[in-house]
């Protein structure tokens, strides 16, 4: 198993079209993906269960992943919830724009 | 209860511009829409078990039937509001077919629930739980999941979407919210602006009522929805206020700053033509996707409508629209653009845009599938009603007719048929039309860009899409990554097929317009001009940046870049010839 802290830098912390971007791209991936914050867990391939952890922006979270594929796993969605600053935001781009 | 009602002003967001007054239509929230359909009506009576496996496999077709629909939403959107406010459906979509949410709905099932029981309760739960989050955007996607929850119900109750209810011209929707698949399906030909009792500035309402050009004002408080149906409303989509049963005085200001506001615009409507520097004409048009765009579009300089897409009003519904539905639309637009001409593409579906009502079905290559014109010659009923909506229109002003994905002439007769049999019933059911609108042939497979001479007799002019012919001709995807740098319109094999295209095109006495992206790719604009097109259309907020380009060109030099140009090997050779045009005519 493979575990990985971040902390997540999007605006909107993890809301619903960053979700989708992380949901979708945790899809990718055969191995078990978790999310944990603050006590609250979250199956990463749910888009209900990641948006009910209520993560806002500048919150910490751990991803855990167990499978075939859980070392690209952790490490793409964890920079993924916080891109290189100065990057484009996925999904936020029309705010970066202003 | 309008009489003697008392004045009330309350204060939102004015999130989307302009005054407007009008009677309230009060709408549906989606949580009132998700009221089970079987279960609970009141009847007492015991409903049919019919037992988990029927269950199950009625609530997968539901949910192949809902992603269907919000898939057409999303491509809706995609038309009206931009890719940003389109992924929001990405996320419904994830929604409908959440892992979590199917495991519990199936838990009931299994437990001998009914499966419109099973859902609301499971999506009412998980909606709840998000609305108890601290954060307050996360919280507000407990609309998103009821949203999503409404659209399963529905299609568990073999109803597609439920129905948006006939919205009286010119109202002002009110609502406690909208929900987004609410707001863009709003009918903006019908609606005259949006009020809402929660939403701030970033809300979804806020961003489609701008995009639709709707005054909207959001986050009025509660004692908004005091307000009963018919009553008089008056928005101020600019300060944010909204007055209940506004004073006389009141609502004629609004209806004297309309008409001041309709004389300035006719004032300044006459654009002036664009010629390049050595006095040769380009029109400059506006590509838009719903008739709403039209006001924006004059007012940004277009010189006409070079692409109106027509698949706004045919996305996203049940049902397709009906003639007098379109023909509303299609005569606004003309009587917006008075005299000039406005070019309606007939409607484009296939491809990525697929409708419940025609029977689309999962193909290998939809691009090189059942497509544009094809798609109508083979639903003649629907095409008909289409093209009678615009030859009633045409009587409003000077509108022309756009056939899209044509690979042969054969297929404009066919299309002329179908027109000569749609002015004749016109006639016989006597309908006033115009009786002579100009049929073009949009230019997007090689074999029409090749096959150009034997097109024009049957054309009256040409429109290049760039994007197609460009994707056919180079056989590259531009939504697939690894190939996607590939995807060049000024490779020379497109802009080969371009000038062959322009010059049969002229010999016939042809005019020829461009409405695909290249026309609105600046450093692109002196190879089109060089190699004769007589007119470029492009999205609303690029007209006049193509205008104050095109006047600055000199179409001689234009010429001798397009001929080397043609000449070249690849596109980073012709990128290179026009970089050094760029230089040399700073000089």
């Amino acid at each position: 198993m493979r575990e990985i802290e971040t902390q997540v830098t999007y605006p909107s912390g993890l809301h619903a079209r960053p979700a989708a971007l992380f949901v979708t791209a945790a899809m990718r991936f055969q191995s078990v993906i978790t999310v944990y914050h603050e006590g609250r867990v979250a199956d990463a391939k749910s888009i209900l269960s990641v948006l009910a952890l209520g993560a806002g922006p500048g919150v910490r979270v751990t991803i855990t992943a167990e499978g075939p594929d859980e070392e690209e796993a952790v490490h793409e969605l964890a920079a993924l919830l916080s891109p290189a600053p100065g990057a484009p935001v996925p999904g936020n781009s029309r705010e970066a724009r202003r | 209860m309008t009489e003697g009602s008392p004045r009330v002003s309350l204060k939102g967001y004015g999130v989307s511009t302009g005054v407007v007054v009008g009677p309230a239509h009060l709408y549906t929230s989606s949580r009132q829409s998700m009221k089970p359909l079987r279960w609970n009506d009141g009847t007492g009576q015991q409903a049919k078990a019919p037992g988990p496996e029927a269950e199950k496999e009625r609530l997968r077709r539901a949910v192949k039937l809902a992603v269907q629909e919000t898939e057409s939403l999303r491509q809706q959107s995609l038309v009206v509001a931009g890719e940003e406010e389109a992924a929001i459906f990405d996320a419904h979509l994830l929604i409908l077919t959440d892992p979590q949410l199917q495991a519990r709905i199936a838990d009931r099932l299994d437990k001998g629930e009914e499966a419109e029981q099973a859902v609301l309760e499971v999506t009412e739960d998980f909606a709840r739980q998000l609305e108890t989050l601290p954060e307050s955007a996360l919280a507000q996607r407990a609309a998103d999941v009821r949203d999503g929850g409404g659209r399963l119900l529905a299609a568990l109750g073999g109803q597609p979407l439920p129905a948006p209810g006939e919205i009286p011209e010119g109202s002002i929707v009110v609502a406690a919210d909208l929900a987004p698949s609410q707001t863009v399906r709003l009918d903006p030909t019908r609606v005259a602006g949006i009020v809402t009792a929660v939403g701030g500035p970033t809300s979804h309402t806020a961003i489609f009522a701008r995009a639709m050009g709707l005054p909207a004002v959001v986050g009025v408080g509660q004692r908004l929805l005091q307000v009963g149906m018919g009553d008089t409303i008056l928005l101020n989509g600019d300060d944010g206020e909204v007055i209940l049963h506004p004073g006389p005085d009141e609502i004629d200001g609004v209806g004297r700053r309309a008409r001041e506001a309709r004389q300035r615009n006719h004032k300044r409507a006459i654009p002036h033509e664009t010629r390049t520097r050595d006095g040769h004409r380009v029109e400059v048009a506006a590509n838009i996707g719903h008739p709403r765009e039209a006001e924006p579009a004059l007012k940004a300089g277009a010189e006409g409508i070079g692409l109106l897409r027509s698949e706004s009003l045919y996305l996203g519904r049940a049902a397709a629209p009906t003639e007098e539905e379109q023909y509303q639309a299609y005569r606004a637009v003309a009587e917006i653009f008075g005299g000039r001409p406005v070019i309606i593409r007939t409607v484009d579906l296939g491809g990525d845009k697929s409708v419940p009502y025609l029977s689309f079905s999962p193909e290998e290559n939809p691009f090189l599938g059942w497509r544009g014109l094809r798609v109508c010659l083979e639903s003649p009923h629907l095409f008909l009603a289409h093209l009678r909506a615009i030859l009633r229109a045409g009587v409003c002003g000077d509108l022309r007719i756009m056939l899209p994905m044509v690979a042969s002439p054969d297929e404009v007769s066919q299309a002329r048929e179908i027109l000569k049999e749609a002015k004749t019933s016109l006639e016989d059911e006597g309908y006033p039309f115009a009786p002579d609108l100009p049929v073009g042939v949009m230019i997007e497979t090689p074999a029409a860009a090749i096959l150009a001479d034997r097109l024009a007799p049957h054309s009256d002019f040409f429109s290049l899409g760039t994007n197609d012919l460009t994707q056919y001709t180079l056989a590259v995807d531009r939504t697939n990554r690894r190939v996607a740098p590939s995807f060049r319109p000024e490779h020379p094999a497109v802009l080969r097929l371009i000038g062959s295209t322009i010059a049969a095109a002229h010999q016939a006495d042809r005019w020829v317009g461009v409405c695909g992206e290249m026309a609105g790719e600046l450093a692109l604009l002196p190879l089109l001009v060089g190699l004769g097109v007589d007119e470029l259309s492009v999205s609303v907020p690029l007209v006049e940046r193509v205008k104050e380009r095109v006047r600055g060109l000199e179409a001689e030099r234009c010429r001798v870049l397009a001929d080397q140009a043609t000449a070249c090997d690849s596109a980073e050779e012709v990128l290179r010839l026009v970089r050094h045009f760029e230089s040399a005519g700073r000089k």
